[in-house]
């Protein structure tokens, strides 16, 4: 079993520290809500300490039955990545529900008004 | 002097009338302003029955949003001073004279009526306290200033303050990150000693499962705050 790799290591703290700097210059500037960025932050915090404890990783792969640690990583991201993009689903529809409730009232107020 | 207070009110139909009342009796030179979070009970009807001033709110969005929505009214109409009161019965509203005292005779923007000052009255929860001592740390750490009842939904502020909330105040948890928000823009924040009761009746917004995560955000939002 090959362990993980000290390039892929290196690679990746690089990576999550520059994501990480990147979401938090963009929740500063308004631009992403902290409720909806808790998500990425957290699988940024997830293969950073990947990158940091190789044997955690080999272990993991031990016991969910994972080929390679640079496997288990990339499994971990699709996983984290699933679940955000679920999370997401979820948020449209109850966006697009807000908005039908929204859309009817203030149509209804008009015709209140209309008709007095 | 122009004074408004803002109730916040998700299904509070059990306690509301009583906390109108009450206001009536015990500040009558303060105007209300029920914020209906559209409560699924007969919260909206008791109010427009009774002749409450009541805004509803089409969607449902929290404490926040509610409260902003309570702080663009007084802008709008042009309110000196805005507190608000929590719906739920666990502010007494005998304690807006002393709250108003304070912040005219310290000169402040914005009075916390807080529960830990005078330890009298409804203490809260052991898990909290360490919850609001953990808050309290933390705006000490990022501003220098000691606030011991940071959670306290019991806040008088000027117009100076109602303007910056009705622009900008958080949607979920808002009492401490708008806390540092004030702060961190060099307005004047005293505290005053008030007692609470418990929660009277209907149901809180802050369960167990979701504390964890509260502390993680809240405290995330308050460093953001202070960054920005």
């Amino acid at each position: 079993m090959k362990m993980l790799n000290a390039r892929l290591q290196i690679s990746l703290i690089i990576i999550c520290l520059a994501a990480l700097v990147y979401l938090l210059y963009k929740l500063r500037a308004r631009k992403l809500e902290l409720k909806y960025t808790l998500p990425w932050l957290t699988l940024d915090l997830v293969m950073f300490l990947m990158a940091l404890f190789p044997k955690t990783v080999v272990w993991l792969c031990h016991l969910l039955g994972i080929a390679t640690p640079s496997n288990m990583v990339f499994f971990a991201a699709l996983l984290f990545l699933l679940m955000i993009v679920y999370f997401m689903s979820r948020t449209i529809a109850r966006l697009n529900n807000e908005i039908k409730e929204l859309a009817q009232r203030l149509a209804l107020d008009e015709v209140k008004t209309r008709d007095e | 002097m122009k004074k408004l207070i803002i109730i916040p009110a998700y299904n509070e139909e059990e306690n509301i009338i009583n906390l109108i009342n009450e206001i009536k009796r015990s500040a009558p030179d303060f105007d209300h302003v029920v914020i209906n979070d559209c409560s699924m009970d007969s919260t909206l009807e008791l109010c427009k029955n009774n002749g409450f001033n009541v805004i509803d709110l089409p969607i449902n969005l929290g404490i926040g949003g509610a409260v902003q929505t309570g702080y663009k009214y007084a802008a709008m109409n042009g309110y000196d001073y805005a507190v608000q009161i929590d719906g739920d019965g666990q502010h007494d509203p005998k304690y807006l004279g002393l709250m108003y005292d304070a912040i005219t005779a310290e000169n402040a923007d914005m009075v916390i009526g807080s529960r830990f000052i005078e330890k009298e009255g409804f203490q809260s929860s052991m898990a909290r306290r360490v919850g609001i001592r953990f808050f309290s740390m933390m705006i000490r750490f990022l501003t220098g200033m000691t606030v011991t009842d940071p959670t306290s939904g019991m806040r008088l502020v000027n117009k100076s303050i109602i303007t910056l909330f009705a622009n900008d105040y958080p949607r979920d948890y808002p009492e401490p990150e708008s806390i540092v928000a004030v702060l961190k823009r060099k307005y004047k924040v005293v505290e005053c000693p008030v007692v609470m009761k418990e929660r009277q009746a209907g149901q809180s917004s802050i369960n167990i499962k979701s504390s964890v995560y509260y502390m993680i955000k809240v405290s995330i939002a308050m460093i953001m705050e202070r960054i920005r």
